[in-house]
């Protein structure tokens, strides 16, 4: 299975329809990595046609079981898929191409975008192109923020990564060694009995918050544990106020984050700052990241909120960028698909 | 007269004059975006632990930069210049082995129980014909095998940004100079690499294997 990808026929995709007096290929964006089903049309002149989704909610103080979310996204999925092609006022025959969210995620849950994917392509006759989730993230921010070449730090729910493009893919500078961030802020909020995604509620904590309290500050090298904030966090609430306990829950993981990132900026000497993922709309870590950027005088560019989560779009978009298909009996999905092992153009 | 010469994200390296020998000032600054216990906390815990290690290393035969002088009430360590271009930069064609010296010489630190923390191709420097390792910023004491492995592992990551065949022949250089250094219990470190690697989010398969 491994670099499966290389091992498939590549074809280039050149069908292109026309739009208006120019010629672009439009793709749907299918991503049905974790919590969001999303489906998005987008033009390869980068403009979103639509971007339609729905959240699968757990109950409060549990998080996303993957067989109820996958039960949600097939039952969302038709009529996600339906508004999305009539919002962008296009047929399935229009596009030129069907990107779906390949990986990595949970499992029940990528399946259920990659058979629609397959559906479509198969019944349709259309290109099908695998996409790294993550890729996406950063393609799209790419595209959104006009950065060209920058840091990008990712931070959400599935990854905590600050990652560099260096000969041809996207390089690690710095990774969490055990849980990410958006992990660390769902599982405290998940023991507060919130239900996920938690980090909006955390931020409103700590808002709240005045006293900070010591809590483990673990940066090996470039790479960052939250673990030990997690359940040292959890300890805490037994004798400290819950909003003390957030607020120096946040400022202690951000100032591991920061640092990491200040330190591969100040390595790689890049002079711009990406910045996506779902924990990317908190304000006080925007605030923090904005002081390193002055600090390393660097520019700091931050994924417009709507498109910083899982949405289609970044898949549609990277489906387009990367213009890698497979044949639809190849397109499978992985659970486990790191970021460095994707060729980027 | 002191000079800025890198704004580092951990400290501002300034080269200046101490009792008329040139040298280099590590100043800690304070970071706004942290909260200032925090801050002040990791600033001066840093230093002096830094300084100490400097000290340690050159007890154990590592070659770094010579302490002159550590204030703690503002976070400064002052020492010897080192003046030369960073391994990061230096092509190690010929029969230089840079790789394996550098390997040589974590493999000493380890084996004083001393753990880099960073141990990129940046903190090393060649000064004249030898190699001087620096920025003990994130150093800290350990024997386990875990400490040890994580600092090859970072090697490991920092190598792997060259093209696959570049980074097979370096690492396996430093591996060479690392198993002299430490002596014969490194097989066990170097085994716990993998183990780290598969431990990391998702699945990892490096090119070097």
């Amino acid at each position: 299975m491994k670099a499966w990808v290389h091992k498939q026929k590549i074809n280039l995709i050149v069908s292109r329809v026309a739009i208006g007096h120019t010629l672009a290929t439009l793709a749907l964006g299918i991503e049905s990595t974790a919590h969001t089903f999303g489906a998005s049309v987008m033009s390869s002149s980068g403009k979103i046609l639509s971007d339609v989704r729905e959240v699968y909610r757990g109950p409060e103080g549990s998080g996303i079981h993957p067989r109820e979310a996958s039960r949600h996204h097939s039952e969302v999925a038709p009529g996600v898929l339906g508004r999305s092609l009539r919002e962008a006022k296009v047929k399935v025959s229009d596009l030129g191409l069907v990107a779906y969210s390949a990986g990595p995620g949970l499992g029940p849950c990528l399946r259920v975008g990659a058979v629609v994917a397959r559906s479509i392509s198969e019944y349709y006759s259309k290109p099908i192109v695998p996409v790294h989730h993550a890729i996406g993230h950063i393609e799209l921010g790419c595209l959104l923020t006009g950065a060209r070449d920058p840091v990008c730090l990712l931070i959400s729910g599935g990854h905590t990564a600050i990652l560099a493009e260096k000969s041809g893919r996207w390089r690690f500078f710095g990774e969490t060694l055990d849980i990410t961030i958006g992990q660390l802020l769902d599982q405290f909020g998940r023991f507060l009995g919130f239900g996920s995604p938690c980090g909006p509620r955390i931020e409103e904590l700590a808002n709240r918050g005045k006293k900070y309290i010591r809590m483990p500050y673990t940066v090996k090298g470039n790479d960052l544990s939250f673990s030990g904030i997690l359940t040292f966090s959890k300890n805490l609430t037994k004798s400290e106020r819950v909003e003390d306990v957030a607020y120096s829950l946040q400022e202690t993981a951000f100032a591991m984050l920061c640092e990491a990132t200040e330190r591969a900026l100040a390595f790689t000497e890049k002079k711009e700052l990406l910045v996506t993922g779902g924990v990317a709309a908190n304000g006080r870590l925007g605030a923090m990241l904005d002081e390193v950027c002055t600090r390393q005088g660097v520019e700091l560019k931050v994924t417009p909120q709507r498109y910083a989560g899982d949405c289609g779009t970044q898949i549609a978009w990277a489906g387009l960028v990367a213009k890698k298909s497979v044949t639809p009996e190849n397109a499978f999905v992985r659970q486990s698909w790191r970021l460095d092992q994707v060729e980027i153009a | 007269m002191t000079r800025l010469i890198k704004r580092g994200a951990e400290a501002d390296i300034l080269l200046g004059k101490w009792r008329d020998i040139q040298a280099i000032f590590k100043v800690r600054k304070s970071r706004k975006y942290m909260h200032p216990e925090l801050d002040d906390l990791l600033r001066s815990q840093r230093t002096l632990r830094e300084a100490e290690l400097i000290k340690e290393a050159k007890d154990n035969g590592v070659r770094c930069p010579r302490l002159y002088f550590v204030n703690l009430e503002d976070s400064t360590i002052i020492m010897e210049y080192v003046k030369g271009p960073r391994l990061k930069d230096v092509s190690d064609e010929g029969n230089t082995n840079l790789f394996g010296i550098m390997g040589n010489m974590l493999g000493k630190l380890h084996r004083s129980g001393i753990i880099h923390g960073d141990p990129t191709t940046s903190n090393f420097i060649l000064y004249g014909d030898e190699l001087v390792v620096l920025d003990f910023g994130l150093s800290f004491r350990s024997n386990t095998i875990e400490d040890r492995a994580v600092d090859l592992h970072l090697v490991k990551e920092v190598l792997s940004g060259d093209d696959p065949l570049e980074f097979r022949r370096k690492y396996a250089k430093f591996l060479e100079g690392y198993k002299v250094g430490f002596g014969t219990a490194s097989d066990e470190t170097i085994g716990r690499v993998k183990q780290i690697e598969k431990r990391g989010r998702y699945a990892r398969s490096s090119w070097g294997e």
